[in-house]
């Protein structure tokens, strides 16, 4: 009998719903921009968008429940524990999806997940060490060791986009100053690209990094140049955190990796520079498959994974 | 504790439990282990048979009673006739270690070297072993041998030109040469997982959810990991290769091929060539305390770059301790109190992780061998089935 699996991809700017079977195939996906992201809204948005979706497929009814949440997530109690952007924090989002369906509710952050997707659905099925990262609004980081999904000793494993990549960078909510994500994230493309087109003014809201990618593609020199600097920036850090772990293989998701193929010599060629060829001689870096719905993938992949104690001991069922 | 590295099979689940109680509880009599262990009395029975038939444990003495009835023997681990040897290969020296199962140790040698030839590397590291066997005097009790290398060297047997510090290729059976000599059962580590195991050893608290990552921070710089209770070893077995984070690839060559790598900031073989006229760290540290402005200056340098890159790796692992050992180790409280802060301010706000400064003196890599080899080999020795 089929196994169907509803999975919630919660995003900085817009949220999916999905519909989808155990074995990755998709049902039903609807996209939906945010009206408001606030601790009420996110809850009545995305239950509404849910049981829109479930009507229309009555015949399928889903046994778990994946949702992937922005910034700090703690799988065993369900609870949405902190988003630097949204402001959202300590959300039982678990325990309610629960109250409201009745079925078992699995939660993870999204670089968590779509590490799973990719451990279940995508690239690295025969991988048992490797890095995932998620680059959009901000970024992300997730790491599979001997086969298992790593937390680290305080659930705080994976925080790639905190790592510094330019000493005395732009400042970043962390703290600190030239953080990846400042410099790599959606924000930062356009920052970088406003200053070195001349414009150093307040951030022009109607540019964004896929509008920049456009420009690229295009053959504008200045967003050619934003792309190549994304390449250097993302080796760098990359290669020094593939120095200590030795992954197998690195995979880049996310919404700007969805230009993957504009920075992706570049980053090759930082790789070259910075990586310790010896010890990772076969190292391989590419983009997710599931491009934009890696979310929704990534859900899923909590759903199963948690439900048949998988890939992570976060196993929390709250059904 | 014993470390259980991961490589070892248990044959005998209940000799092993047997062992690893009287390890901890000894002396102990058949009932308490019994209790301690939750195995059956014939299990029991049969793991104390076996451990004395082995001379791996002894009968020390009875209890005394006052109510009638045999008095019950009292069993121990026979530590004299049961020793873990381990060696510490680096530039400039090798430490050679005699320890007791339970990591107790009991003798130790050091030899300086003046050559870094792999030859004469070779051929100290030998005398340091006979020298060991002459102090024990039974051969037999010596039951294995651990030998902590450079982490390039070893990892690169089947590599030749792999970087390490030696000159000329270090030979691909040196295990078999020192068992072939010696009669033990030799196991060769990385010396960043040898200071790791020292470091379990030494630590006072602690459970097997911890992650623990140790920096030996010395000629060389490498990283280990302990994780879920067995070494992380990443997918080519190379993992923890910090000391190849390049930092400006313009920079200085390195011994690896590349340019500007940590090392070549921050090792105490390039504070050594960059300070000069220095032989080892103490007399940097002695420069470091006088104000030497030069010294001064490369060795905040070196512990700059390393803050960054140890900061970057904590906002990765999330190890719930950081344990920075070898020379660097040894940094006065308060200078190392200031590169503490270095990290901290690197590190994404909310981090939890404890950094500490080891308190391991310079045979720690070298016990960290014999205790590895005695945890990965030692139930095989013994053929506990």
């Amino acid at each position: 009998m089929t196994e169907y699996i509803l999975a919630v991809d919660i995003g900085g700017s817009k949220y999916m719903i999905a519909l989808l079977d155990s074995h990755g195939s998709l049902v039903e996906v609807s996209y939906h921009k945010w009206r408001t992201l606030s601790k009420a809204n996110v809850i009545d948005e995305t239950i509404t968008s849910t049981r829109e979706l479930l009507g229309k497929h009555l015949d399928k009814s889903p046994s778990m429940i994946g949702i992937t949440i922005p910034g700090l997530a703690d799988p065993r109690r369900g609870i949405w524990l902190k988003s630097s952007f949204s402001g959202i924090g300590n959300l039982s989002i678990g325990s309610i999806f629960q109250g409201e369906f009745g079925i078992p509710v699995y939660i993870d952050n999204d670089a968590r997940a779509c590490a799973l997707a990719e451990k279940i659905f995508g690239a690295c099925k025969d991988k048992e060490n490797f890095l995932y990262m998620t680059i959009s609004n901000g970024i992300g980081g997730a790491v599979f060791t001997n086969n298992m999904l790593y937390y680290g000793g305080y659930g705080h494993a994976g925080e790639i986009g905190h790592c510094i990549v330019v000493e005395d960078g732009y400042p970043c909510k962390c703290g600190n100053n030239g953080c990846l994500e400042m410099h790599a994230a959606g924000p930062g493309i356009v920052r970088t690209y406003l200053s070195l087109a001349g414009n150093s003014g307040p951030y022009d809201k109607s540019l964004d990094a896929k509008a920049i990618a456009e420009l690229a593609k295009k053959g504008d020199a200045t967003a050619l140049k934003i792309f190549q600097l994304e390449g250097y920036y993302i080796g760098k850090v990359v290669a020094t955190i593939s120095n200590v772990l030795n992954p197998e293989i690195v995979v880049i998701g996310g919404g700007v990796s969805l230009s993957f193929s504009l920075f992706e010599e570049s980053l090759n060629k930082t790789m070259d520079k910075y990586l310790f060829k010896s010890a990772n001689p076969n190292l391989k870096i590419r983009a997710s498959q599931f491009g934009y719905n890696g979310g929704i993938y990534g859900a899923a992949a909590v759903a199963l994974s948690g439900k048949n104690q998988l890939y992570n001991w976060a196993n929390l069922s709250l059904g | 504790m014993m470390f259980r590295f991961e490589d070892y099979s248990i044959t005998d689940v209940n000799t092993r439990k047997v062992l690893q109680c009287i390890l901890e509880k000894g002396p102990i009599t058949k009932r308490r282990i019994q209790k301690n262990t939750g195995l059956s009395w014939g299990g029991v029975y049969n793991s104390i048979s076996k451990l004395l038939d082995k001379n791996v444990i002894l009968e020390t003495g009875q209890i005394r009673k006052d109510t009638p009835g045999r008095s019950p023997n009292l069993f121990d681990i026979n530590y004299k006739e049961n020793l873990s040897v381990g060696l510490d290969v680096t530039l400039g020296k090798i430490i050679g270690v005699v320890s007791h199962l339970d990591g107790k140790c009991i003798y130790s040698k050091t030899l300086s070297m003046k050559s870094n030839l792999s030859q004469d590397v070779i051929e100290g590291l030998l005398n340091v072993l006979y020298e060991i066997y002459d102090f024990v005097k039974e051969a037999d009790y010596i039951k294995t041998i651990g030998l902590a290398l450079p982490g390039s060297t070893i990892k690169g047997w089947d590599k030749e030109g792999l970087e390490h510090p030696f000159h000329g290729i270090f030979p691909k059976n040196l295990k078999d040469l020192v068992e072939e000599k010696f009669g033990a059962i030799t196991g060769i580590f990385t010396d960043p997982d040898c200071l790791l195991a020292s470091e379990i050893n030494n630590l006072a608290d602690k459970s097997n959810k911890d992650i623990i990552v140790v920096l030996r921070w010395s000629y060389g710089i490498g990283l280990s990991m302990l994780m879920d209770g067995k070494i992380y070893q990443g997918s080519n077995r190379m993992s923890g290769e910090i000391g190849h984070t390049v930092i400006d690839p313009n920079g200085e060559l390195c011994s690896c091929g590349k340019r500007g790598c940590l090392e070549t900031y921050a090792s105490l073989q390039s504070l050594i060539r960059k300070i000069g006229p220095v032989s080892n760290f103490k007399e940097i540290l002695n420069l470091y305390n006088n104000h030497d402005p030069y010294a001064r200056k490369i060795v905040d340098d070196a512990m700059d770059k390393m803050s960054i890159i140890l900061a970057n790796t904590i906002n990765i692992i999330d190890p719930t301790i950081l344990i920075i050992g070898g020379e660097f180790a040894s940094l006065p409280k308060e200078v190392f109190e200031s590169f503490k802060a270095k990290i901290y301010q690197h590190i994404m706000i909310g981090s939890e992780t404890q950094i500490l400064q080891s308190n391991l003196d310079d045979k720690a890599t070298a016990l960290g061998a014999a205790l590895l080899i005695r945890d990965k080999i030692y139930y095989e020795v013994f053929e506990l089935k």
